[in-house]
């Protein structure tokens, strides 16, 4: 009976854990979606006017929500606090901290380092690129994730399959 | 404004390690410039005309390319894109009327320079503004509330446009004159965020980074000036918009690079402008030992 009470605390114990990691993923996954999208944002507002940075990363946080927005605003804060660190340095710092897939973190990191250093056709050219291979980065990482999901769906029926076996 | 607190003013967009650095170095001195080096190092132009390399603790600073593009964010504010217009003129206007030059590897599209990428130097240009200096020509240019139109002649390097500035700032803040200027290089005033940072008088009106001909002819249609300013008249097309100015009752203030009137007569350019009698006067500037001396003539 002990066998059993503690098989079942482990399974619950392991699909606990799958669901957080799971979720946490599909949190960084709709985070990057909204990050790959400001850069997108951002890249059109430079073709369309010459803005500022600051004003291009207030355009930036406009086109996210939550974790994205406070990323940019951090970064703005920064920026007027402490200008010597850099728009680079800010950038990647702040960034390190999101939970973005590390692919498309790879892709996003180094975008500060574009920004306010060119004229806008360099910046656009850059933001597009990095965009592009966030979206890449992100739909294989999100594709990867559907395939663990579903791995991790079928390890857990057949423990369950197991448990049930066990109890009856 | 002190010489040192020029200095630190000018050394502002400088990255923190190499500003102390300079500030150290250049306290007790007559910077004129700071000039950064990838790969070379740090100098201070001094009033001499001489380059000292700044050395603390016995070794050279060490300049890299980081410090270059640090330096050009921090004087663009981290918005390059918005400076543009500028960098293809070769330099940045910084606050305090202080410019930063630039050198590199340059875009060029269409024959026109697009902007400059791999930055190797630049030069953190401190300015100087000398009041006073243009006290003797606005004496002679005044009569009454009459302005005389005066060119003020000399060869490079020698002070035209410190002078026409503080000619300007007189004219403006003891005759309270309507003054035009067209800045196209933005060297006179030194506008930054739509504010004069070198002293041009409290009514001057200025139209920075506009070509000089369109410049001078948009004040004199927009802003009814009294006087109208510019600096380094060198091409037909300005010559132009000075007659025309010249024949609307306007005053006009100007420099041109020439030694002396006779040498101003051997350039075609001029002459035409001599012969419509757009100026009255000229005033040549002339070296003596380390100052400068005005000297006004009336023309034929």
């Amino acid at each position: 009976m002990i066998q059993l009470i503690g098989g079942s605390m482990v399974l619950c114990a392991c699909v606990g854990g799958a669901l957080a990691l799971s979720a946490q993923r599909r949190r960084g996954l709709a985070l990057g979606e909204e990050l790959c999208r400001s850069l997108t944002v951002m890249e059109r507002e430079l073709g369309r006017f010459d803005p500022e940075t600051a004003q291009l990363l207030r355009r930036g946080g406009e086109a996210c929500t939550g974790e994205g927005q406070a990323f940019y605003r951090r970064v703005l804060r920064r920026l007027e606090e402490e200008p010597e660190a850099g728009l680079a340095r800010l950038w990647r710092q702040e960034g390190e901290a999101l939970p973005l897939p590390s692919g498309a973190a790879k892709a996003f990191l180094p975008v500060g380092a574009l920004l306010g250093r060119y004229d806008a056709l360099a910046q656009r050219a850059g933001l597009r690129e990095a965009a592009g291979a966030m979206g890449e980065e992100l739909q294989s990482a999100k594709e990867e994730e559907s395939r663990e999901s579903s791995l991790r769906l079928a390890l857990g029926s057949c423990a369950a399959v197991f448990l049930l076996a066990l109890l009856l | 404004m002190r010489r040192e607190e020029g200095l630190e003013q000018a050394a502002a967009c400088l990255p923190r390690e190499l500003r102390i650095a300079v500030l150290a170095t250049g306290a007790d001195k007559t910077v004129e410039e700071v000039r950064l080096r990838a790969g070379r190092g740090l100098f201070l132009t001094l009033g001499s005309g001489r380059e000292e390399q700044v050395i603390v603790g016995g070794a050279p600073i060490p300049v890299t390319g980081d410090d270059l593009s640090l330096t050009v964010e921090l004087a663009t504010r981290a918005s390059f894109q918005v400076a543009a217009e500028q960098v293809r003129r070769g330099f940045l206007p910084l606050k305090g009327g202080h410019r930063l030059g630039l050198c590199g590897t340059v875009n060029v599209q269409g024959g026109e320079i697009t902007g400059i990428r791999e930055l190797s130097s630049l030069a953190v240009r401190v300015a100087r503004p000398v009041p006073g200096f243009g006290r003797a020509v606005t004496e002679g240019m005044v009569q009454g509330r009459r302005v005389k139109s005066t060119l003020i002649l000399s060869p490079p390097g020698y002070g035209k446009t410190t002078l026409l500035r503080d000619t300007l700032r007189l004219l403006s803040e003891e005759r309270r004159l309507r003054i035009g200027l067209a800045d196209e290089r933005g060297e006179v005033a030194g506008l930054w965020r739509g504010v004069p940072q070198l002293d041009v008088g409290p009514t001057t009106d200025v139209l920075d980074g506009c070509p000089k001909a369109q410049g001078l002819l948009t004040l004199l249609r927009g802003m009814n000036p009294q006087v109208l300013a510019a600096d380094e008249i060198t091409a037909p097309q300005d010559v132009e918009a000075l007659t025309q100015a010249a024949n609307c009752g306007v005053a006009l203030v100007a420099t041109a690079h020439a030694a002396g009137l006779e040498d101003l007569k051997r350039r075609p350019l001029y002459k035409r402008m001599l012969a419509q009698r757009c100026f009255e006067r000229i005033c040549v500037i002339e070296r003596r030992g380390a100052g400068r001396t005005c000297r006004l003539e009336a023309l034929p």
